[in-house]
């Protein structure tokens, strides 16, 4: 027989239950709301100046035809060598501070500034680059571009794989050493093994972190509107042209704005889908 | 022996008395031997403190005692383990067929291929099975494409893994069971031949009928290879082992003949602990 005291508790707690529940879901719903938003206003927006030309040509002047295309190639680049520079950093140094430091004062130190870099304004990176690298060579450039964003994605990399190595169980370090093999072998032929799809999950989300990256890419970068191949100079990128095509009076070239943000969303949104199926592959 | 002084610690289960591994041969000569051990965690706690004692060839020794004896900390000190964790310090002598291998300049890869060992949970690393024997092996020899075939079968045959495995050599090492995994690990250890064979509580981990087949196993092997045997499990010591080493409180208090240890243990601890009156 149930007491009074007990079935109001009961009740209670229940009531409590439905009210958490309901504030859960609702977050849940909000947030998702206003991504569907995004996503719709960008697919009605930038449907229209999606063609051929988008990715054939380069950024016009209001009233001719044009497309993104040189924009598109700046972002591949610049995140491209951003990446070159950023990945084989970020794992030895993700490595060196898991595997070799032995949790060392200096190593201590190293992590809790890599943390901090980790959610430093990208553009006070825009800045330092700028300071460092485009005021010496005088001018913008693709190159000074990716070093903001390499030093965007390294401390991305070198986390997620101090991360990985972490979860890969100090057993199987234990084992490799029992049967003789040297260090190196140890860490190339059994631990990475068991932490690359891990750590290769963290350099896409690195990539999709950066592709979108506008602030950094500002005042070092830079923007052109031109077919632009070399390093050294000025080029144009996906966040940049959508900013400056955006603040433009015309119209047509606002509607290519519209248009590059939903190639970048979708591609960025891509690359986090993959990301996700490669992370999940590594939990089954 | 009379039948009231068997002891019932963990026989209890069963009904008949326990079965002693039987060697009427003459002891094999010595393989591994220990002189004043001793070795302290980086904290400075002591957890061997003068260990004197042999691991003789072709033979199954056990290493029983309650948790936190030092019985573990033991068996890693003969494969240098504790090399991995900066700090620790050991003294004393531990004579690999007469020489002290805890020199300084003690090679210990090459001290490691002598040496093999396998672990309390499963340790198949993330390659196919087949890659998992073959590993070891590349490390020290250098052998053609059917070689490696004979050798990486022979190794699985030694641990009756090949029939349950053979169609499947490609396939990761991780898709096995427990006690599968558990096979193929002693399976990779025994692929390079080493002379001694460290096994570390190996089968607390797995199912009775797993536990069964690696037990049959180390029996078996215990013919070719010198072998310790960290255990918790007394049936498993009894039926494994022909020497008995109990530990307590990081000191060797008996050593001898399992059989002698279970029956007629000279020390009240050793009793106490066989009769399962502690620990």
């Amino acid at each position: 027989m149930e007491t009074a005291v007990r079935s109001s508790i009961m009740n209670r707690r229940y009531r409590r239950n439905r009210i958490m529940m309901a504030l859960a879901i609702g977050s849940s719903a909000l947030g998702l709301f206003f991504l569907a938003v995004i996503l719709a206003t960008l697919v009605y927006r930038g449907i229209d100046a999606i063609n051929l030309d988008v990715f054939t040509m380069s950024i016009p002047a209001q009233g001719s035809r044009g497309g993104l295309v040189n924009a598109m190639y700046g972002t591949v680049v610049i995140t491209g060598l951003a990446m070159l520079i950023a990945t084989p950093i970020g794992i030895l140094a993700g490595t060196y501070l898991v595997e070799f430091a032995n949790g060392s004062t200096l190593a201590e130190a190293a992590k809790f500034i890599n943390d901090v870099l980790l959610s430093a304004p990208s553009i006070v990176i825009g800045v330092f680059i700028y300071g460092a690298v485009v005021v010496p060579m005088h001018g913008n450039s693709a190159i000074a571009g990716a070093l903001a964003l390499a030093l965007i994605a390294l401390p991305v990399v070198n986390r997620t794989t101090q991360d990985m190595l972490k979860l890969v169980p100090n057993a199987l370090r234990e084992a490799t050493a029992a049967l003789g093999a040297p260090r190196w072998m140890s860490m190339t032929m059994v631990i990475y093994r068991s932490a690359w799809t891990g750590i290769l999950t963290g350099i896409l989300l690195a990539v999709a972190r950066i592709s979108g990256e506008t602030a950094p890419l500002l005042f070092t970068a830079g923007y052109s509107k031109f077919w632009n191949t070399g390093l050294t100079g000025p080029m144009a990128s996906l966040p940049v042209a959508i900013n400056t095509l955006a603040a433009d009076p015309g119209p047509d070239l606002k509607r290519l704005a519209w248009g590059g943000a939903l190639i970048i969303t979708v591609a960025i949104l891509a690359l986090n889908i993959l990301a996700r199926s490669l992370a999940g592959r590594r939990s089954s | 022996m009379p039948d009231t002084e068997t002891p019932t610690h963990g026989f209890s289960l069963q009904a008949q008395a326990p079965t002693f591994v039987q060697d009427t041969a003459a002891d094999r000569p010595v393989k591994v031997e220990v002189k004043n051990l001793r070795f302290r965690y980086q904290n400075g706690h002591e957890v061997l403190k003068g260990i004197d004692m042999v691991l003789r060839d072709k033979t199954v020794t056990a290493f029983i005692g309650p948790s936190g004896c030092g019985k573990s900390t033991l068996l890693r000190v003969f494969n240098r383990m504790y090399d991995l964790y900066p700090g620790q310090q050991v003294s004393g002598e531990v004579l690999l067929d007469g020489r002290n291998i805890l020199g300084k300049t003690e090679d210990l890869n090459r001290l490691r291929s002598k040496i093999g060992m396998v672990f309390q949970k499963p340790t198949p690393f993330p390659m196919s099975i087949y890659e998992n024997i073959a590993f070891g092996i590349r490390l020290y020899e250098k052998l053609s494409k059917s070689e490696m075939n004979d050798r990486v079968e022979q190794a699985l045959r030694e641990t009756a893994l090949w029939d349950e495995v053979k169609d499947k050599l490609q396939q990761s090492g991780l898709g096995l069971s427990g006690g599968q995994q558990q096979r193929l690990c002693i399976a990779r250890a025994v692929a390079v031949k080493p002379e001694v064979l460290l096994l570390d509580e190996p089968a607390s981990a797995l199912d009775p009928i797993s536990t069964a087949k690696v037990e049959d196993l180390i029996i078996k092997l215990g013919q070719d290879y010198c072998i310790a045997i960290v255990t918790h499990n007394m049936q498993q010591a009894a039926r494994t082992s022909l020497y008995t080493a109990f530990m307590y409180l990081g000191e060797l208090v008996e050593f001898d003949r399992t059989e002698t240890i279970f029956t007629a243990p000279k020390q009240q601890k050793t009793n106490d602990y066989v009769t399962g009156r502690f620990g």
